[in-house]
């Protein structure tokens, strides 16, 4: 009878049970391809508020100061990139996870992503309505 | 080895193509710079947008091409690399 293999998997992928080599395998391509195609979404997602963040400089000239438009174009840029980072944490925590046959972990970022997205909606139709 | 079935592998390619839209799109965007040097990455960042739209259609092609990034670490970092080097560079365009 084979053994239960035990599937310890730390938030960030790396394993925390060197047993755990034991059982990794390729998994499904299906399932490969899905999580490239998650990560991809999360660079896309990156990408659009990289790009929101240089529009909101070279476009809403006519909205608030020069620097309120750069600190806004900023905090879009970096929320980019922390959403970039999360897209490839998560890509390696989850392909790590099918690997070995784990559940897959929960993650947080979709929630925070549309929190963020849904406050700069709001401050954007403030300052639009205010102009 | 025959080509698997599914369109797992078409929809993955169109996602990197999507993808490399979004590149390209704010390589544009770098292009309305006043700065010749962000000028200069912004065509960077163009040109390396029409590789990975170019080099994903060719891989695709081969049945054997599970993804481009085929649940390889080196490659997912390599992408992640590029984003946020495209990050940096739209925050010194911002902040000129």
């Amino acid at each position: 009878m084979l053994a239960e293999p035990s599937r310890h998997v730390d938030p960030i992928g790396r394993l925390n049970d060197p047993a755990d080599v034991m059982i990794d395998h390729e998994p499904d391509y299906r399932f490969t391809l899905a999580n490239e195609r998650t990560f991809l979404a999360y660079v896309r997602t990156a990408m659009a508020l990289d790009g929101a963040g240089l529009a909101v400089v070279q476009f809403l000239t006519v909205v608030g100061t020069r620097e309120g438009r750069a600190l806004i174009g900023i905090a879009l840029v970096l929320g980019g990139t922390g959403t970039a980072l999360a897209g490839f944490l998560r890509w390696r925590t989850v392909q790590a996870a099918m690997r070995r046959d784990a559940p897959l972990p929960t993650s947080y970022v979709p929630i925070v992503l549309t929190v963020i997205v849904a406050l700069g909606s709001i401050v954007a139709a403030i300052t639009l309505a205010l102009r | 080895m025959s080509a698997p079935p599914g369109a797992a592998r078409e929809r993955t390619a169109l996602a990197w193509r999507r993808t490399s839209l979004a590149v390209a799109v704010n390589g544009l965007l770098l292009l309305r710079s006043q700065r010749v040097w962000i000028e200069v990455a912004g065509l960077a960042v163009l040109a390396i947008a029409t590789f990975v739209a170019a080099g994903g259609a060719a891989a695709f092609r081969d049945p054997h091409t599970f993804g481009l990034l085929g649940g390889r670490e080196k490659r997912a970092r390599l992408a992640l690399a590029f984003v946020l080097a495209i990050g940096l560079i739209d925050i010194l365009a911002i902040a000129k």
